[in-house]
């Protein structure tokens, strides 16, 4: 009998060890908490939130945690479930047990670890941990946290320097291994050349860190070197080392007569006359050639000759265009004028 | 028949004027600053004097450390003599003479707390942490009696501030003000972000930030009517020696960059209590280029303010106006 009872107690003592061992063997997922202080374990790595989340009569089961929170956001921003999910007080150690980089030197994107009654971070008995969101050029860091029972949800706040370190631990991800690797002075601003004669700048960070490069500004119109079409007689022109273009190189007929300045190109479907002489102007200054047409390519509508007011035009046919048009407004001007000459000198009659 | 003709000429003694006329106003146009009101206000050329140099500022703000080492925190000692400062990240710690003159190095390599002791009229800084934190006179560099830690009790917090046989202290982790006086312990719930609290020299009102840095707010309670109010965004508060005003940093860019964060656009502001009215410290800190005001502290006498510029790491100093509405 007694052997008997001792058989059935040794078996529930087994059987009772056997299944806190399978509790404790279970792969994370069977205890996962996908809830905590509001927060919802959407986050994917491999694994569920396993750790524990504080509850009480006010605020229901999820009332949040420290530990689920810093689990949740290595989860969600590094991409690894952690292995532990102990005391917060604790976390350094397991942190460096498991081969993570474990620092006084606070970095973006890192679990800040607060052992108990750390009075710069008012951590109680069990420690704290959080989330490190920003490093300051003076040392202070924002974070956010999750809390037991202090209160609810994820809080948002800002450790000066003297409490950021060097009283608080950093857990780095991994392959992370430093954080203060000087490439510039914080605030340092440099500036650079870019795309076609334009600047871009930088400013180093409080990290010591370059930023990004601005977008490229104060841009020239053209590339150095490159040529383009220009006036009316199929001039070119050449982009110079400040990025704007040169003067235009015309060709002009031998024959041509000035026009009036103007800042209106033909077309580049425009073909000049071929047995000009070389003119440059500025795109749309130059002469305009006597009995010259103008010549455009196939299916191309040709400009109103009265528009080109400038550079080698190369047209003003006679008894057409503008040159025509000028001159019949000459001849009434001139008329007006002798009328009233005649008006005057017959008045004085 | 060859024509040369360049672009952008200007023919005839008219276009010749105008030019002339234009290329005055330009070299007029870089020599003033135009401020929002319509006035102007003069730069003055970099000069170096001493430890103290004074860049392209406008006339309000001088560049009060040369332009060696990034300097943060800037805190007047109790004569106003002298200017602690630290380094990059609060690494090093630092002396500032306050009438110019080279900066001493107290420990390049320190980190932790530090705060100034009036012993007399002597200014003394201590810094450490511990059970004792070294003490060290400004103006003799020699060591004085250790300073004892800042005071903390585990649920009330940090104390903060002593005056008229009331002391306050703050507790981050839970967000509460404990006032402790004769008649007994007054705790007050702050918000449960809440950080940085500053009481009044008076002890009648505190300020306090909630939230990030990044997003902070600026909040003051009347610690008699138990009552608070939001005064925006805002940050780091300082107040002056009456009471009566308060200046503070109100951030409006911040832009991570590497591995790290960056003020990159802030600006002091000033609030005057009995009006509730703010306005910017100095109107002509927009036209410059660019700095990020912030940890502004007030001389014990109320007339200057330092600050920390986070963005070319210098400490720069102002004069207090009187009063927020002029």
């Amino acid at each position: 009998m007694r052997a008997v009872s001792r058989r059935r107690v040794s078996s529930v003592v087994a059987a009772a060890l056997l299944g806190l061992a399978l509790l404790v063997a279970a792969p994370p997922s069977a205890r996962a908490v996908h809830e905590c202080g509001g927060t919802q374990d959407t986050c994917v790595c491999g694994g569920a939130n396993f750790c524990y989340c504080c509850s009480d009569t006010t605020n229901g089961t999820n009332h949040g945690n420290c530990v689920w929170y810093a689990w949740h956001k290595a989860c969600c921003v590094w991409g690894i479930t952690l292995e532990w999910c102990t005391d917060a007080s604790t976390w350094d150690s397991y942190a460096t047990n498991n081969g993570y980089t474990l620092l006084t030197t606070p970095c973006v994107d890192t679990i800040f670890v607060c052992e108990t009654y750390t009075s710069e971070c008012n951590s109680g008995g069990y420690g704290h941990v959080g989330w490190v969101n920003a490093v300051f050029p003076d040392g202070s860091i924002d974070v956010e946290e999750q809390g037991c029972y202090s209160w609810y949800g994820i809080r948002t706040r800002n450790f000066n320097a003297a409490a950021a370190s060097p009283t608080m631990y950093y857990i780095y991800e991994p392959g992370v291994t430093s954080c203060a690797q000087c490439d510039c002075n914080p605030g340092d601003v440099e500036t650079d050349g870019c795309g076609d004669c334009g600047t871009e700048s930088r400013t180093c960070g409080g990290d010591c860190q370059w930023g990004g490069w601005s977008a490229c500004q104060n841009e020239g119109v053209c590339t150095d070197g490159a040529t383009q079409g220009c006036g009316n007689c199929g001039g070119t022109q050449q982009c110079q080392a400040n990025c704007q273009w040169g003067v235009c190189v015309e060709t002009c007929p031998d024959s041509s007569v000035p026009l009036p300045d103007s800042t209106t190109p033909l077309p580049d479907s425009w073909v000049p006359p071929s047995d000009g002489a070389t003119t440059t102007s500025d795109s749309g200054t130059g002469p305009l050639p006597d009995g010259a047409a103008p010549q455009y390519d196939s299916g191309t509508t040709p400009i109103d000759p009265g528009l080109v007011t400038g550079g080698c035009a190369c047209q003003s046919g006679s008894g057409s265009g503008s040159g025509s048009g000028s001159g019949s407004g000459s001849g009434l001007v001139l008329l007006l004028v002798l009328s009233v000459l005649i008006v005057r000198r017959r008045r004085r009659c | 028949m060859l024509y040369l003709r360049y672009s952008g000429r200007c023919s005839g003694l008219g276009h010749r004027f105008a030019v002339l006329v234009a290329a005055v106003a330009l070299l007029l146009q870089g020599c003033e600053s135009r401020v929002p009101d319509g006035s102007t206000a003069q730069l003055g050329r970099g000069v170096e004097q001493g430890g103290v140099s004074t860049d392209l500022v406008p006339a309000g703000p001088t560049r009060f450390t040369a332009a060696t080492g990034y300097r943060v925190s800037p805190a007047p000692s109790p004569s106003g003599r002298w200017l602690a400062v630290a380094g990059l990240r609060g690494q090093g710690l630092y002396l500032l003479p306050a009438d110019g003159g080279r900066e001493r190095v107290v420990d390049a390599d320190f980190r932790g707390p530090w705060r100034w002791r009036n012993d007399g009229a002597r200014d003394v800084l201590c810094f450490g942490s511990g059970a004792t934190a070294d003490a060290l006179d400004a103006e003799t560099w020699e060591a004085r009696p250790p300073c004892a830690p800042v005071a903390h009790h585990e649920e009330w917090g940090d104390r903060i501030h002593k005056v008229g046989g009331r002391t306050f202290y703050h507790n981050s982790r839970v967000g509460t003000v404990t006032v402790v006086h004769d008649q007994g312990v007054e705790m007050i719930p702050l918000d449960r972000s809440a950080w940085g609290a500053k009481v009044s020299p008076d002890g009648r009102y505190v300020a306090y930030c909630t939230g990030n840095l990044a997003k902070a707010e600026l909040i003051l309670l009347d610690v008699a009517a138990g009552r608070t109010q939001r005064l925006g965004t805002g940050a780091h508060p300082a107040w002056f020696p009456d009471s009566a005003r308060l200046v503070y940093t109100a951030i409006s860019r911040i832009e991570r960059l590497g591995r790290a964060a960056m003020v990159t656009a802030a600006t002091l502001r000033l609030y005057e209590v009995a009006t509730g009215k703010s306005r910017v410290l100095d109107p002509t800190s927009g036209q410059t280029a660019q700095r990020a005001e912030v940890q502004p502290a007030v001389s014990s006498d109320g007339r200057n303010i330092v600050y920390a510029d986070w963005r070319s790491g210098a400490i720069y100093r102002v004069s207090a106006p009187r009063k927020v509405v002029p």
